[in-house]
């Protein structure tokens, strides 16, 4: 915790400085250094289905990218991949990110699918939104994919399952991202509860949090953040990210 | 090596529109959407309704042909159609093509079906690229049927050319798998089909160079019953090469290659020359647009929007003017000729001299681009000329739709509403039926008719624009605000007591005129709306029958007792009819708030409708806000029971709920302090209770 506060504080320190009279490296050395404070204070960018360069990261960051949509209708399983370019520095911890949506009741788990959309990555990490009636096929399907890929997996979670819900208890899965952006109608109650210090009732949900450049953030500290930006990356985009890492 | 050109290109942010964010969680209804009309299919058929600012073009420009006066032919309708169905995802083949030939295949070999061949194969950069694409596996099916006719389907004529195929779609996906030549002693026919099939292996591996050279030996093969497709399909191993893998320069700008660019450009011309190989000319067009989308992006764009203005074209020819005219018009280094549909779409979005252009030109459509943007002070000159607009004209709607507005704006209320209910009378598409509704509640003469034209149901969800089957109508915002905050409880009741309210809108108009009667202790309103309340919630019964019984010194702690057990209980209506427009459970307290009444002190509303210029809900307001939000008006009143009669069983129960109440509502400046006040006199006096035990902790309030 104090290690965290330190390197945050160093982080904005370094932020705020300006580079002015220094030479090319010095210059080069101090900008490696702010974007490498950010990922190391756990901040990971989604990468989303837009063409990205993210190459001004810096090496060994972790990015998560969007790796493609499955779309299950009955017994019918679609693959749409990603169909945007994604450029990467070097030694990236990958994340994919692929999310499932439904038409109408699945009737067949899309593990292949998910193993074919997941290659090339270490690390994944699944997006649904589960209707009360879909939540025990989510639940075989992510005990299925334990099960078929050794590799991190984790979730993005409405907030409100996070809160109130117990649903993902005892789910097979590393971590449960709380998304606190788009939150619609939600938005008001979560926000005002966390400002009062509430935290997630769902312990798999206080790891992480998932947030957006362009919302407020209201969340306990001290987590993994995702960051999520409605446009693509640039370096300035990421640098103001910082606002979460600082926090 | 070849020189590369970066070019900028918005196709695959295009494309990829519907998932560019990740899927939201925000479930705002939608009545009309900014972006696109509400059924694309009916639009397209000149049901144009009303047009926003933020349509996206490629809508603009079916617009533009309907209200110009030169609707597309069927067939760019079609072409227009197949397009938006795409970019919205609307359309889902039965099956997929790849799935066809899976079953083929399998039913030749006597087996169960497998996985279908997966069509994309990785580009680079994470990238995919659809590598097979529907109609090869079409194809290879019709040509599996065709063998298997003429030398029987177990025939090793047949197995062979199976064992091939298989080979060759082995490639679409990942790895480079090449069919043997034949054998000499097969059918000459199977032999020609070897010699495509490992050409198409080969474009399938990506070797573009092999395959073309390949393809263009079969091309000059005058036995061979594959002749004009490998012409055709030697041209795309170029545009194939030109394109694939997929790549981006520093800047992220998409890269091909110039020079296999062009060379398929001239193969393209050449086959489009040759009259012996006229059966390809089509397709060899359609690849020609494709080059010149990439090599010449300002002729392409001139060129797309003169056959979008003028029409008539082929379905494929209006799909991709419309998809390269939408992309190029994008484009940064696309300069904007200055032709009337882009004019017009230009000064649509973005404003602009329309009112000029209407004087100049008198032509419909710039005289709705003049009223959609019109002030007051042009609404004289421009209300005259629009008059003459009639029914049956597409235009119609959005011009009525604009007079409204100006007519309004001048305080001419009955001409608007005059001109709202003409056009009302009209089948319209559901989105412009709820702007034009929208319109008309503003200038309601009555309660009857505000409530009639509250009733609209959702296009679909407001964030992503997607479209929603609503089976049922929901108060939209400003009905709900009208209703909550400038309508008297006598009117509120007489709403919710209209005859053939729809469920959804009467729920949340009848709860908060009945909690209102309640808390203002209105006994005559509330027990003419008693029985249709426990209609829907029969255990509020006995609380409210405790009330009704209780004297006039207790109705505020019966009033108190009622809600404190009920979180559904609102005196306040909120956007959507809240919870209460679907679930009818007034006991159970929302973790996702919508409990109990928040006290926001809303100002009064700025204008009311007509029926209610003369209402006057200065009492009610000023009363109900003395009342403070639901947690204060629970918790002052059990605390002041508790001091009236300390023995009270009431008492501890009410302190108990109302404390943990506090959690999941809305406060205000008083709700904390009575709150551990509340909690303190329960641990204190009342230490030994189950409720106590069962009140660990006070909240402070918050949303």
């Amino acid at each position: 915790m104090k290690r965290f506060a330190i390197a945050a504080l160093l982080a904005a320190v370094v932020i705020l400085s300006r580079a002015d009279g220094e030479g090319p490296a010095a210059q080069e050395r101090r900008a490696q250094e702010r974007r490498g404070s950010l990922t190391s204070l756990g901040m990971t960018p989604w990468a989303w289905e837009r063409r990205e360069d993210l190459r001004f990261l810096g090496e060994g960051k972790s990015v998560a990218y969007y790796a493609g949509l499955i779309t299950l209708d009955g017994d019918r399983i679609d693959i749409a991949p990603r169909r945007n370019p994604l450029l990467l520095p070097k030694n990236t911890h990958r994340i994919a990110v692929i999310r499932i949506e439904t038409k109408s009741a699945p009737r067949q788990a899309p593990v292949d699918a998910i193993k074919k959309l997941f290659r090339n990555a270490e690390e994944l990490q699944i997006d649904f939104d589960a209707t009360k009636s879909e939540r025990e096929f989510y639940r075989a399907l992510l005990f299925d994919v334990r099960r078929e890929i050794k590799a991190r997996l984790t979730i993005t979670a409405l907030a409100s399952w996070c809160m109130d819900d117990r649903w993902m208890r005892g789910l097979p899965i590393d971590d449960a991202v709380p998304m606190l952006f788009r939150m619609g109608d939600d938005a008001k109650v979560i926000r005002a509860r966390l400002a009062r210090g509430e935290d997630f009732a769902e312990p798999l949900c206080r790891a992480s949090i998932g947030v957006s450049l362009d919302e407020p953030v209201i969340a306990p500290r001290s987590r993994r953040v995702w960051v999520f930006n409605d446009d693509r990356w640039t370096e300035e985009a990421w640098q103001s990210a910082a606002q979460f890492a600082s926090r | 090596m070849a020189k590369r050109r970066a070019v900028r290109i918005a196709v695959m942010v295009a494309l990829c529109a519907a998932t560019a964010v990740p899927c939201s969680w925000d479930t705002t209804p939608a009545f009309s959407f900014r972006v696109r009309p509400d059924d694309p299919e009916s639009y397209i058929n000149g049901s144009i309704g009303i047009i926003g600012k933020e349509f996206a073009r490629s809508h603009l420009v079916v617009a533009y042909r309907w209200l110009s006066g030169n609707p597309p032919s069927n067939a760019e309708r079609e072409g227009f159609l197949s397009l938006i169905d795409h970019r919205l995802k609307r359309f889902v083949a039965a099956e997929r093509p790849a799935t066809t030939w899976e079953k083929a295949r399998a039913e030749i070999r006597g087996v169960q079906p497998g996985s279908a061949p997966w069509e994309d194969r990785s580009g680079s950069d994470y990238g995919y690229f659809t590598n097979c694409n529907d109609d090869a596996f079409l194809n290879a099916v019709e040509v599996l049927r065709d063998r298997a006719s003429r030398f029987g389907a177990k025939s090793a004529a047949v197995a062979s050319w199976l064992d091939a195929q298989e080979t060759v779609f082995e490639n679409c996906h990942e790895g480079m798998s090449i069919p043997k030549p034949a054998e000499p002693s097969l059918p000459p026919l199977i032999r020609a089909d070897r010699a495509y099939q490992i050409a198409a292996a080969n474009f399938y591996a990506m070797n573009y160079d092999d395959a073309r050279a390949q393809f263009l030996a079969i091309a000059g093969d005058s036995g061979s019953p594959w002749r004009q497709t490998a012409r055709i399909v030697a041209a795309r191993a170029l545009l194939r090469k030109a394109t694939v893998p997929v790549r981006s320069e520093n800047d992220g700008a998409y890269v091909f290659d110039d020079e296999p660019m062009q060379q398929a450009e001239r193969d393209l011309r050449a086959i489009l020359a040759d009259a012996s190989l006229a059966a390809s000319h089509d397709q060899a067009r359609q690849l020609l647009r494709f080059a010149a989308f990439r090599l010449h992006p300002q002729e392409r764009f001139a060129e797309v929007a003169k056959a979008l203005m003028k029409g008539p074209g082929s379905a494929v020819e209006a799909r991709s003017s419309l998809d390269d005219y939408t992309l190029l018009f994008d484009r940064e280094d696309v300069e904007k000729r200055n032709d009337d549909l882009t004019q017009w779409i230009e000064t649509i979005q973005g404003g602009g001299n329309a009112i000029g252009k209407w004087r100049e030109t008198k032509k419909p459509h710039w005289l709705v681009a003049a009223l959609a943007s019109a002030s007051e002070k042009e609404a004289a000159e421009l209300l005259e000329a629009s008059g003459k607009i009639g029914a049956d004209s597409a235009a119609y709607p959005m011009v009525a739709h604009h007079r409204a507005r100006l007519l309004l704006a001048s305080n001419k209320t009955d001409e608007a509403r005059a001109e709202l209910d003409r056009v009302l009378e009209q089948k319209l598409p559901e989105g412009s039926r709820n702007l034009l509704l929208e319109q008309r509640r503003s200038v309601a003469r009555s309660l009857a008719d505000f409530v009639r034209d509250s009733q609209v149901t959702p296009v679909g969800y407001d964030a992503e624009q997607t479209e929603e089957k609503f089976t049922y109508p929901l108060l939209p915002e400003d009905a709900a605000k009208v209703l909550s905050e400038a309508t008297p409880l006598d009117m509120l009741a007489d709403a919710a007591m209209t005859n053939d309210l729809a469920k959804e809108i009467r729920n949340p108009i009848l709860i908060a005129a009945w909690t209102r009667a309640i808390l203002l202790d209105r006994e005559d309103v509330a027990k003419r709306l008693a029985p249709t309340v426990i209609a829907i919630a029969p255990g509020v019964e006995k609380h409210y029958d405790a009330w009704l019984k209780a004297s006039a010194e207790q109705r505020r702690f019966a009033a108190a007792d009622l809600v404190v057990h009920n979180g559904g209980l609102l005196p306040v209506i909120y956007a959507y009819g809240g919870r209460l427009a679907t679930d009818t459970d007034l006991e159970s307290v929302n973790h996702g708030g919508g409990n109990w009444r928040c006290f926001h002190g809303a100002e009064p509303l700025k204008s009311v409708p007509p029926f209610l210029a003369r209402a006057n809900t200065a009492d009610e307001r000023l009363a109900l806000m003395e009342l403070g939000s639901g947690p204060t008006f629970m918790l002052q009143a059990f605390l002041d029971l508790a001091g009236e009669n300390p023995k009270d069983p009431r008492v501890p129960e009410g302190l108990s709920l109302a404390v943990k109440g506090t959690r999941w509502a809305c406060g205000d400046a008083e709700t904390d302090k009575l709150a551990e006040r509340a909690f303190n006199l329960l641990h204190k006096r009342y230490a030994s209770t189950t409720w106590a035990k069962e009140t660990p902790y006070w909240y402070k309030s918050g949303y």
